[in-house]
């Protein structure tokens, strides 16, 4: 992670994407052992402002916590950890209860395992199940806590289970952080299933500890993004024997859909017929509604050389698409999610391979003010990144849409931008951008 | 509890030692009481307050917060947040509130400019004072701002980063003012003391003595609200200053010039205000805030005599009562019988609690975040508790900082038909009830007399349609299991201290 100074950033803490991560799972409860405000700012700076997506089941101040203060930071904070784990298990209606850490803890060094493990045989007798991730602050980003949480849950929660040949677990999509979550996933798994297979999304539906603990029966991991989710593969791999395959984000649109159909199905020895009945009458679909679009694309010359800001999944997704797909421009690709060095080479070969268009010039920058002198030396027409970048695009006087985190100026429940008929939403968005004061 | 002054000059002032006491030592301050507002208002006259502690708690919030808000919305300053990443992740809302303000009150609208030094593993051993230092410089070669607050964090307080010196050091290399903010969350319960923090800040790094008195300027410590303190105070030939959010620096300098410091809530500007009266000579209206029309009578009085106003105040009272009076009868009689409840800060919650009385409801408890048994002037008449009791009576009141587990189980069992709650995260709690839940989302909405006017208009319309309500009750289930809501509210919270 960037040690460097950072100018309203694009992202919080470990703890940050750690609260969302289990929050967003049926029935679970993120358990804080960290200081007094970090609960409420952090599913502040993470949910309410990813376009204003809401608490969820047991998120914002709902949130148990042991709020530490100068007598936890002197003394310890083992004992106060128990005491509210112990009641969190008697006041908090749930079935999976996840201790993650602040900094202050951290740097107390409290023994966080061996205080989750009395609680353990308890909750297991009852059907329920206790975990815990090492998520200070300072460790890392929003990204770094969504993965050590499927990290913990992998080795803590999974359990091996019998393998189900169509069946597949959905991973690298942080809650909030990627502020269409929610829609993607869901119609990711809606397609995924009319190839007949089977979906954990973890994130959706109402399967919880369930679907977690048996993830393990799965015959694939699919993770959409460039570098997270790494570990998890890891485990289980070595410990469950499920292989990875790995996408630099969801698919959006019909090109990118059906290679990532084509590639799963090739995986899972989906038959040929099948996939191409699917992908023809998706495709078809979309296809009608683009058809309907150029009525106003053609009409209004809708041709953009767009600057694109954001993580580097989001980047790449919609790039693909607007060049694969709409025959847009890209003038520039700024990757604000600072991922791990690693990585980066994988990240600006999705986004030069491209099958049209002069390639974008792609920049790795955190922080706003750079984000900004790089995106100002192109002159962009279009500016697709999050809400700090209003003033930009009102400098450079050029539409704007706010497609990545943070998101303060639309509502955000649902809407999915993956797949075929998420290609559809997006252009409805892009077009709307230059037609809003007519 | 004597009236005497609880802090000393030395505490408010001393320049070479930035850091405010807590409200917990410095006022008393506490967070847990079940019990009444009579009994609750009688035990902080008599100093016999303890507070009371919580085996089981859920996330609130922290001093950090509050001051690095404050701050961040002072339009040619930069805030630097000198804490890992985690800590900056309010900025995004920050930075909404800002633009949310801006457009309110007309002023070009333009990102809040934050930073965060972004303190590693490595910071938290090895210091981060060059760290710091450089985000200074940085900070003021993109912006020239007038002036640079740089707020502590939990891990900065741990590791005992050494803030003071490399602060002197840049504002000598500047020439701008740059000023620490005490706001450690760990140190108080109290993220009210947040705001002291940044206040103090302010106090002793930006407030200059007057050159020239304006005695017709009213400042006015607020958060975001319209400015309905103009129709309040036009009549009286005096001008509102709404201070700190959406102010400049210069604003913030020339604070001595003003006539009198007034405040929206006093829990709110408490050090400001006092701070000002001591320091500048600023005489702090002590009477509690206009929201209700008893204290409003008593603000506009208090006022035009610190003020010596040109306009008749007694005239202005008349006036102003005379035109809300039909309309006020009708709101009456639309809401005779509705209970209410409560939960809000302190004390900005006693004054929703004065308004939904005056509107004719049947209040039936409140929750504050904290209670102040003093505010930092020492003086009682500025108990804005005790004039809820004295002009409305008594009412069943809890002090809870924001534990949604045990006012939900509160509210259960007092069955109001209405809740006027002030916190958007405590809001979804509520109106899961499937209660009608009004969010107080302008907080000067009810001000004076026109104010309650404008706000039971809008109760009324909000209480016309519960179908959200009725719909997340049904549909939508609280996080809590049946055996916490058969237990009683105060299970958890222990014995005084």
């Amino acid at each position: 992670m960037s040690c460097t100074i950072s100018e309203n950033p694009r992202y919080s803490c470990a703890l940050g994407g750690a609260i969302p991560s289990v929050a967003a799972i049926h029935r679970a409860i993120p358990v804080l052992h960290s200081g007094p405000g970090c609960g409420m700012q952090l599913f502040n700076g993470q949910n309410y402002v990813a376009g204003y997506q809401g608490y969820g089941y047991a998120g914002g101040s709902a949130l148990p916590s042991t709020n530490t203060y100068e007598k936890e930071v002197v003394f310890g904070g083992e004992k106060r950890l128990r005491q509210v784990l112990g009641a969190a298990l008697d006041v908090m209606d749930g079935d999976l209860y996840v201790v993650v850490t602040g900094c202050t803890s951290e740097i107390i060094g409290d023994d966080i395992g061996a205080i989750v493990g009395e609680f353990r045989p308890q909750l297991e007798a009852q059907g329920r199940a206790v975990a815990f991730a090492s998520t200070g602050g300072f460790k890392g980003n929003t990204y770094y806590g969504y993965d050590r949480v499927f990290e913990a849950l992998a080795k803590q929660i999974v359990v091996p289970a019998r393998r189900r040949s169509r069946k597949v677990n959905l991973l690298g999509v942080v809650p909030s952080q990627d502020l269409f979550w929610q829609g993607n996933l869901e119609e990711v798994a809606r397609l995924l299933g009319r190839l007949g297979i089977e979906v954990n999304t973890f994130l959706t539906g109402d399967r919880g500890l369930d679907e977690v603990r048996k993830s393990s029966n799965a015959a694939l991991n699919l993770i959409f993004s460039p570098y997270l989710a790494d570990s998890a593969a890891g485990i289980y791999s070595d410990r469950f024997g499920v292989p990875s395959l790995r996408f630099s984000s969801v698919p959006i649109g019909p090109t990118a859909t059906a290679e990532f159909l084509r590639q799963v199905s090739e995986q899972l020895k989906i038959g040929e017929a099948l996939l191409q009945k699917v992908i023809a009458e998706e495709a078809a679909y979309a296809y009608e509604y683009f058809d309907k679009s150029s009525l106003v694309v053609t009409g209004f010359s809708i041709q953009h050389r767009f600057a694109i800001i954001g993580d580097a999944a989001t980047v790449i997704g919609i790039t693909k698409f607007l060049v694969n797909d709409f025959s847009q421009l890209p003038a520039i690709a700024v990757i604000t999610d600072d991922p791990p060095e690693e990585s980066r080479e994988r990240i600006v070969r999705d986004l030069t391979t491209l099958e049209y268009a002069d390639p974008p010039e792609v920049v790795f920058a955190p922080d706003l003010w750079s984000v900004h002198e790089a995106v100002r030396k192109v002159s962009p027409t279009l500016i697709l990144g999050s809400s700090l970048d209003k003033d930009l695009a009102q400098e450079l006087n050029v539409p704007h849409k706010s497609v990545s985190f943070p998101a303060t100026d639309r509502l955000i429940l649902n809407r999915a931008y993956a797949g075929y008929r998420g290609s559809v939403t997006f252009v409805e968005d892009l077009v709307e951008t230059g037609l809003t004061p007519l | 509890m004597t009236t005497d002054r609880l802090i000393s000059a030395d505490e408010l002032t001393a320049p070479r030692e930035p850091g405010v006491a807590i409200r917990e030592r410095r006022l008393g301050s506490i967070t847990g009481y079940h019990g009444t507002a009579e009994d609750l208002v009688r035990r902080s006259q008599a100093g016999t307050l303890r507070d009371r502690g919580r085996s089981f708690t859920q996330a609130g919030t922290c001093s950090s917060f509050c001051a690095t808000l404050q701050l961040s919305l002072i339009q040619d300053a930069v805030v630097i947040n000198h804490a890992p990443a985690g800590c900056a992740a309010d900025f995004p809302m920050f930075n909404l509130y800002n633009r949310y303000g801006q457009v309110k009150r007309r002023l070009e609208v333009a990102n809040a400019r934050l930073f965060t030094t972004n303190l590693t593993e490595q910071d938290t051993i090895f210091g981060a004072t060059q760290k710091l230092l450089a985000a200074i410089h940085e900070a003021y070669r993109r912006f020239q701002p007038r002036a640079i607050f740089v707020t502590a964090s939990c891990a900065s307080g741990i590791v005992g980063e050494d803030l003071e010196s490399t602060i002197e050091q840049a504002q000598a290399e500047l020439g701008v003012p740059v000023a620490s903010v005490n706001c450690e969350g760990f140190r108080s319960q109290i993220w009210a003391t947040g705001w002291d923090a940044a206040y103090n800040a302010i106090l002793h790094k930006v407030v200059r003595p007057a050159r020239a008195k304006r005695p017709e300027l009213v400042n006015i410590i607020t958060f975001i609200g319209e400015d309905y303190f103009s129709e309040l105070l036009r009549p009286l030939g005096l001008v509102p200053n709404l201070v700190v959010p959406f102010t400049t620096v210069e604003q913030l300098k020339r604070l001595s010039e003003a006539g009198a410091t007034a405040q929206m809530c006093s829990t709110l500007g408490t050090f400001l205000a006092a701070g000002l009266e001591r320091e500048f000579g600023v005489p702090e209206i002590k009477s509690p805030p206009p929201y209700g029309l008893a204290a409003t009578d008593g603000w506009l009085r208090e006022v035009a005599r610190v003020t010596a106003a040109t306009g008749s105040v007694e005239e202005v009272i008349a006036a102003e009562r005379r035109a809300i009076a039909v309309e006020l009868e009708s709101l009456r009689a639309r809401f005779a019988g509705v209970k209410a409840f409560v939960a809000a800060g302190p004390s900005h919650g006693h004054s929703f609690m004065s308004v939904l009385q005056d509107l004719g409801m049947n209040l039936v408890g409140g929750c504050m975040l904290h209670h102040d048994p003093k505010l930092d002037n020492g003086d009682p008449a500025a108990d804005t508790l005790g004039h809820v009791v004295k002009h409305y009576g008594n009412v069943r009141y809890g002090v809870c900082n924001k534990q949604s587990y045990e006012i939900v189980n509160l509210i259960r069992r007092l069955k109001p038909d209405m809740l006027v709650v002030r916190h958007p995260s405590l809001v979804v709690s509520c109106a899961k009830l499937g209660i009608p839940t009004f969010f107080v989302d302008d907080e000067h909405l009810a001000l004076g007399y026109r104010g309650l006017i404008r706000y039971g208009r809008k109760i009324s319309d909000w209480l016309r349609n519960p179908s959200i309500e009725r719909t997340l009750a049904r549909h939508a289930p609280l996080p809590y299991t049946s055996w916490w809501l058969d237990q009683a509210p105060s299970r958890f919270v222990g014995e005084e201290a």
